[in-house]
């Protein structure tokens, strides 16, 4: 593919929980992520389509999740880190989004 | 930093700065419509704003009217108007505003042709015609970021708006505020699932209040059209792309106000006080919400997307931006800002901050952006009642 990036996966700010993947992501892939801090690795867990976001750390559950520097949900289950965090494991804290 | 960001504008007798010195044609009634369209067809350097309501409009909706028409006539980047109505009452109210701010004007009204619109055509190119030729003597001077106001829009937007080109938006906008500038932000129900962070960033408890109101009251309309956006957000295409929950939604969002404090909450078209970031309480769609800016006095817009979005304002320069790489390689004559470095590690957030405010300086100094080029602009005034 064409300009394929240098890099998997990308995360926003220094206190985020999560990053993107900027290209479809397999399970065992080893995964070079752009930070403010500069590049980091990590080996993803789970498929994670493009796009989608995988766990920085560990997570335990009902922890809010930090992305952009802000909280944007709580977990629901524990989300290890380089797991997928979507629906699945991740609701609303507003609203009983399901 | 924001000092060494200057720009080259026209100065207007009413003390604002033009990025542009557009003749604006401006049709107020819908009998004029098709002999204004005319007359911009004979004068392809002047640019048309035509309302198709007139008569009837009453209440809330005839206040906008007037607020909207008035912004249109006397928007810093207009230079001069040509005023065409089908009754003189209103000719005359808008030619006023319009002399008033200082500008040149010229008014034509179908009362005083006898409803003949061809002698009005006439009359109008030869019009048009000496307020170009007045317009284009006019020099430009250096003028300061606290002399610019900006309106920052989303349209069809992917993940890549809400982690790159959002986030490069607020820093732009970080930078006009800390530069004495104006910032306009709107789309209230962008605000909804976001409420409880620009709360936080009211400059007064007031400001709060008018911010949790105005998206209650669009929640109200919503769910009493039967409307459940509470259940539906995030969509199932955001859920698709990865967004979770509604709160990660609205957060990308509304990243593009940057972090600087809410200074107020203004009517749809309203023009901010002062300094500093303002929020427009006002629809979301882009055609709606960027005539919003416009009237309030916006002279530079920008609007950020993920797979693309032509549509751009007609009297405020729109830079077009995308942090998707296949928007950015394949839209090559909308694009002005290709954002995707951000997402690749080959560019940083301040190195791309940088050549955006460049960029716009360029921009506000009289460089086409690609929406102007093509012609992709227009200007609406929005209805919520309904005509008598």
């Amino acid at each position: 593919m064409a300009g394929e990036p240098r890099y998997a996966g990308f995360m926003l700010h220094t206190d985020d929980d999560v990053a993107l993947a900027l290209v479809p992501l397999k399970a065992g892939a080893m995964v070079r992520i752009v930070t403010p801090d500069g590049a980091r690795e990590l080996e993803v867990k789970e498929d994670i389509p493009l796009y989608h976001k995988f766990a920085m750390r560990d997570l335990a559950e009902g922890i809010s999740v930090i992305k952009g520097g802000e909280a944007i949900g709580v977990t629901s289950a524990p989300v290890g880190c380089g797991m997928h965090l979507h629906i699945q494991n991740l609701k609303s804290m507003r609203y009983g989004v399901s | 930093m924001t000092e060494e960001y200057r720009f080259d504008a026209y100065r207007r007798p009413d003390g604002s700065v033009g990025l542009r010195n557009d003749l604006l044609i401006l049709s107020l009634s819908g009998l004029t419509t098709p002999i204004a369209r005319r007359v911009a067809a004979a004068l392809p350097q002047a640019k048309l704003i035509t309302i198709p309501y007139t008569g009837g409009i009453i209440g809330e909706d005839a206040v906008l009217r007037r607020r909207m028409l008035s912004g249109f006539a006397t928007h810093p980047n207009v230079g001069a108007v040509l005023v065409i109505s089908c009754n003189p009452i209103e000719g005359n109210l808008y030619h006023r505003i319009v002399e008033a701010s200082g500008r040149p004007a010229a008014k034509l009204v179908l009362d005083d042709y006898g409803h003949d619109g061809l002698r009005l055509t006439d009359a109008a190119m030869r019009a048009g015609a000496r307020l170009l030729k007045e317009l284009s003597a006019a020099r430009r001077s250096p003028a300061s970021l606290s002399e610019l106001c900006i309106g920052v829009e989303c349209g069809r937007s992917d993940t890549s708006s809400g982690v790159a080109s959002n986030p490069l938006v607020g820093r732009i906008a970080d930078a006009v505020v800390a530069g004495g500038g104006r910032v306009m932000g709107g789309e209230t129900m962008e605000w909804f699932g976001a409420e409880h962070l620009l709360e936080k960033r009211a400059a007064t408890p007031a400001v709060a209040e008018r911010l949790r109101e105005a998206v209650d009251r669009r929640m109200k309309r919503a769910e009493a059209a039967g409307i459940d956006l509470i259940g539906s957000n995030p969509g199932p295409a955001n859920i698709a792309m990865g967004l979770s929950t509604l709160e990660e939604k609205s957060l990308g969002a509304i990243m593009k106000t940057g972090s600087s404090p809410v200074f107020g909450v203004l009517q749809h078209g309203e023009a901010p006080a002062g300094p500093g970031l303002w929020l427009m309480d006002q629809p979301f769609y882009s055609t709606e919400s960027l005539s919003g800016f416009v009237a309030a006095g916006a002279h530079m817009v920008l609007f950020t997307t993920g797979p693309g979005n032509s549509f751009v304002s007609l009297l405020a320069p729109t830079v077009k931006l995308s942090a998707n790489a296949v928007a950015c390689r394949e839209l090559t004559e909308q694009i002005d800002f290709d954002a995707s470095g951000i997402l690749t590690g080959e560019t940083t957030f301040d190195d791309a901050t940088k050549a955006l405010l460049e960029q716009m300086m360029d921009v506000a100094s009289g460089a086409y952006t690609f929406g102007e080029i093509l012609g992709e602009g227009d200007e609406t005034i929005s209805r919520n009642g309904e005509t008598l």
